[in-house]
């Protein structure tokens, strides 16, 4: 090979390197096939099945498409997404090959809330984009709906407390202070809904049993959603199951007053074990099967269930009326 | 007086000798001064552990160093990563997000010398500035804050006459992030003065 040839090769190779800058790689991604409304759920229906769960697809394994085969068997009017859908970083990559195929299916119908690890990505802009606009105001990531006779408030926990995203990555939406502009807009929304039942979902739990402990940045969330009557919590980031009584502001049990927590983290990737440090608030807890929450969200109240993966018996069910 | 003579002849010799010690000396030193700076090009590759879409990947850079007697060396180093590009689009939304980084940091090692190689552990602290954008349909949000950064580094230089070449393999933890530490490896070209 002559000293030209070996130059023109050295510089195509220094080309090449710097293609991405110079011509951004542009996949399909699905269509925006998510409408304003859950297409699957007449206004004010009396009754409504959803399917709930977070941490969900790993790239590198994972028993994300199991647990996708769950919920067909649920056949859910709606998918309740609990974040950290695509592990490790939830790029636009992650979201369409690995969450896509599994969860991915049920986009359509399917209300998500963002994880840490949709902020492995920059602002988690490939998840903003991914959901279409249906997982409320790109980078804000707080919004409300109306699914049956409920109320449901979608919220952004990641308030700067994980160790694994940039300090400052509440800046997109304004954190998860009390003075926040999300509180504010929690409180004006939850007052704008006094009666009727009530949930809310976001990502990190308040409290936790689980190895990554509980979630003191959200503290200012979880007691504008107790004071306001609010009748079921969902989260996800523990990677297990766990099923809470209610619970008063401070966390301690409160059959009167409180809201009921349910930790849903069990859809695909590894499972966590429990901390020895961290009180055991729960009710039902377990670490040994995937799977996603069976809700059924009634005129009055609610009935859940956790349905495992291959057909497991139910580990937990119940029912409970709403508050107001 | 013969005996006053060899005394002289005596002392002049060793006056001449030491003053011939100490031609020698000044010019080895003022050889080592002479060696004690350089400046030296970079080209490489680094990676960060948590980051959807790099501002790293191929960077390019350049470094200018002083190396006491004592052979610590000072540098600073200068780098700019091409990062990468990520975008998706289905003709309703496009996300398109692109980010690059210029760091900028100070570094001490101690110089070992190993015949004709130079060995180089030691400790880089500075500033990394992230800039790019990240655009989901017509919202975008863009980045250009520093971001202190610290880290290990070890080089290792093989001298030419002149002129060196090497390798520098870089670690860097950003304390604001705790969970995205980086490292890169660059080939080095300089020469010294």
């Amino acid at each position: 090979m002559s000293r030209a040839s070996l130059m023109r090769s050295a510089v195509l190779v220094v080309l090449a390197a710097l293609t991405p800058t110079c011509a951004p790689d542009s996949r399909p991604l699905p269509p925006c096939d998510a409408s304003p409304a859950l297409p699957n759920v007449a206004p004010g229906a009396p009754v409504v099945t959803v399917a709930a769960v977070g941490d969900v697809a790993d790239c590198g394994g994972g028993s994300q498409m199991a647990v996708a085969t769950a919920i067909e068997g649920i056949g859910p009017d709606a998918v309740f997404a609990l974040g950290d859908l695509a592990y490790p970083n939830a790029s636009i990559d992650e979201l369409v090959d690995c969450y896509g195929p599994s969860l991915g299916r049920f986009r359509s119908i399917t209300r998500a809330v963002p994880g840490n690890h949709e902020y492995h990505t920059p602002h988690a802009g490939a998840y903003y984009a991914y959901f279409c606009g249906s997982s409320g105001e790109t980078f804000k990531g707080f919004y409300s709906f109306d699914i049956g006779k409920w109320h449901v408030v979608a919220l952004n926990s990641n308030c700067g407390g994980d160790l694994d995203v940039v300090s400052d990555v509440a800046d997109d939406f304004g954190g998860c202070g009390d003075g926040s502009p999300q509180a504010a807009w929690l409180r004006a929304d939850l007052d704008a809904h006094p009666t009727g039942c009530t949930l809310a979902m976001w990502h990190h739990p308040r409290f936790s049993g689980s190895s990554e402990g509980s979630s003191p940045m959200v503290d200012a969330l979880w007691r504008i959603v107790v004071e306001h009557g609010v009748d079921l919590v969902l989260n996800g980031h523990a990677h297990n199951y766990q099923r809470f009584p209610p619970l008063g502001v401070d966390g301690l049990r409160d059959d009167a007053n409180g809201t009921r927590n349910i930790v849903v983290g069990t859809g695909g990737v590894k499972l966590a074990s429990f901390s020895s440090s961290e009180p055991n608030r729960s009710e039902v807890r377990e670490n040994d099967s995937h799977g996603a929450l069976r809700l059924e969200l009634r005129e009055h109240g609610y009935a859940w269930a956790f349905v495992p993966v291959n057909g497991d018996p139910l580990h937990d069910e119940g029912v409970a009326t709403c508050r107001h | 007086m013969p005996a006053l003579r060899r005394l002289g002849a005596v002392l002049a010799v060793a006056i001449a000798m030491v003053v011939g010690a100490e031609r020698a000396a000044r010019a080895d030193e003022q050889a080592a001064r002479a060696d004690a700076w350089d400046v030296s090009l970079r080209a490489g590759y680094a990676a960060a552990w948590t980051t959807g879409v790099s501002s790293l990947g191929v960077g390019l850079g350049g470094s200018a160093g002083y190396v006491f007697p004592f052979r610590i060396r000072l540098e600073l180093v200068a780098v700019w990563s091409a990062g990468d590009t990520d975008g998706a689009s289905n003709g309703v939304i496009t996300y398109r997000s692109s980010y690059s980084s210029l760091r900028g940091t100070a570094g001490a090692s101690y110089e070992i010398p190993i015949g004709p190689v130079r060995l180089r552990p030691g400790i880089q602290t500075g500033f990394t500035f992230i800039y790019g954008y990240t655009q989901v349909g017509p919202a975008k949000l863009r980045d250009g804050e520093p971001r202190f950064i610290v880290g290990p580094a070890l080089a290792a230089v093989l001298r030419l006459g002149r002129y060196d070449v090497g390798v520098a393999a870089e670690a860097f933890f950003l304390p604001s992030w705790v969970a995205a530490p980086s490292a890169g490896v660059y080939a080095l070209s300089g020469m010294r003065f």
